[in-house]
């Protein structure tokens, strides 16, 4: 976590703009809360732990939750390779979060034909087969200055994706 | 909200503000190449510089007219505008932009530049209207902030579809520079020179 984006974090908390927690890492607390899971927070960012009130676990962890925004700076297929290894390290899965306007692919794709949401969703779901179970709860939006108005406000941004990022994958086990 | 929440709320997104804090008790001031760029290659005649905390150009050259979307919330000694306070006949040589937080998730260049419209960082007005027929717009921002299809094209494809569609609405590239998006954050990676055919 960059210290920019660490501090704005902070500064909208400051700010009263959310109080408890912003929406994706309660989402992301209510399907883990009551399951007692030793849980990898590694490239997590730190709210979402907080929230939880538990320990990170390095190793023998039953779950891994991946939200660092920085990791999506990273080459795709690189960031693939760290979302496996702890699928494979894990007992039941992990939940992985990334930023769709920080995307590097390992190359480009022309013959994607679909909008860039629904072409993520497709070369993701390519990219997790190993998992036995994918759960897509992505929230990327076309053209957001277009379409995302709500109540009179620009949702993207005001959704904290700079905290808790747009493409959001539960990659599930088959004991899970 | 205490004061200084405001004001840091004010300045997160004004990339140059900072370096023109830290500037503010240096005998040598830090100019980045860039910035050594643009005034050098300025037009001659007004300046403007929107939406990047452009205070920071003043320390290099007089006459430069300070537009922020949103009111500092604490005093400066230099004036800072608004956009409603530019008189409707009031004309720039020059426009400058750096990572401009009302560019922000869009997909145009060309749509930011001549539409008036509501963005990320507040009410965005047309800002070629604010050009002269003999104009030059600087404008530097990092690829994160665009709205494209990254997984189909690559940055450099992206700035020459942008420098494409602003070529067919009367924009005319001068420059263009596209680098690393980890280097040079502050001014951001990719990095034009543009004029404006005002007919």
């Amino acid at each position: 976590m960059t210290k920019r984006n660490h501090d704005w974090y902070k500064l909208q908390k400051d700010s009263n703009l959310f109080h408890k927690a912003i929406p994706a890492d309660i989402a992301v607390y209510n399907k883990l809360k009551d399951t007692n899971w030793k849980i990898n927070f590694e490239h997590a960012h730190y709210a979402l732990q907080d929230l939880l009130g538990v320990t990170s676990y390095k190793r023998n962890f039953d779950f891994a939750v991946i939200t660092d925004i920085e990791l999506s700076k990273q080459d795709l297929g690189d960031i693939v390779k760290v979302v496996k290894k702890l699928y494979d390290q894990s007992v039941y899965g992990v939940y992985v979060a990334l930023l769709s306007y920080y995307i590097v692919p390992d190359k480009v794709r022309p013959q994607l034909a679909g909008t860039y949401s629904e072409n993520l969703d497709t070369l993701l779901e390519e990219f997790f087969q190993f998992s036995s179970t994918q759960e897509n709860i992505s929230t990327v939006y076309d053209y957001p200055l277009q379409t995302r108005w709500i109540d009179g406000r620009l949702d993207e941004g005001a959704n904290f994706i700079f905290v808790h990022p747009n493409i959001k994958y539960y990659l599930w086990k088959d004991n899970a | 909200m205490r004061k200084i929440t405001r004001y840091m709320m004010w300045k997160q997104p004004l990339h140059k503000w900072d370096t023109y804090i830290q500037n503010k008790h240096k005998q040598n001031k830090q100019c980045d190449s860039w910035s050594k760029y643009i005034l050098t290659n300025l037009m001659h005649g007004d300046t403007v510089v929107y939406n990047c905390g452009g205070l920071y150009f003043t320390d290099f050259q007089e006459n430069i007219l300070v537009v922020e979307n949103k009111k500092c919330p604490v005093n400066t000694n230099k004036t800072i505008y608004m956009p409603e306070e530019i008189p409707a006949d009031k004309k720039f040589n020059n426009l400058i932009m750096i990572n401009p937080i009302t560019l922000k998730y869009n997909f145009s260049v060309s749509n930011f530049l001549t539409m008036a419209t509501d963005t990320r960082g507040g009410l965005k007005p047309c800002l070629v209207n604010w050009l002269t027929q003999n104009n030059k717009i600087f404008l530097s921002f990092s690829d994160w902030v665009l709205y494209f299809d990254r997984l189909r094209y690559t940055v450099t494809d992206m700035v020459d579809m942008q420098i494409h569609q602003l070529e067919k609405n009367n924009f005319k590239c001068i420059f263009s520079e596209v680098g690393d998006v980890n280097q040079d954050t502050e001014n951001g990676n990719i990095k034009l020179v543009l004029q404006y055919n005002n007919i």
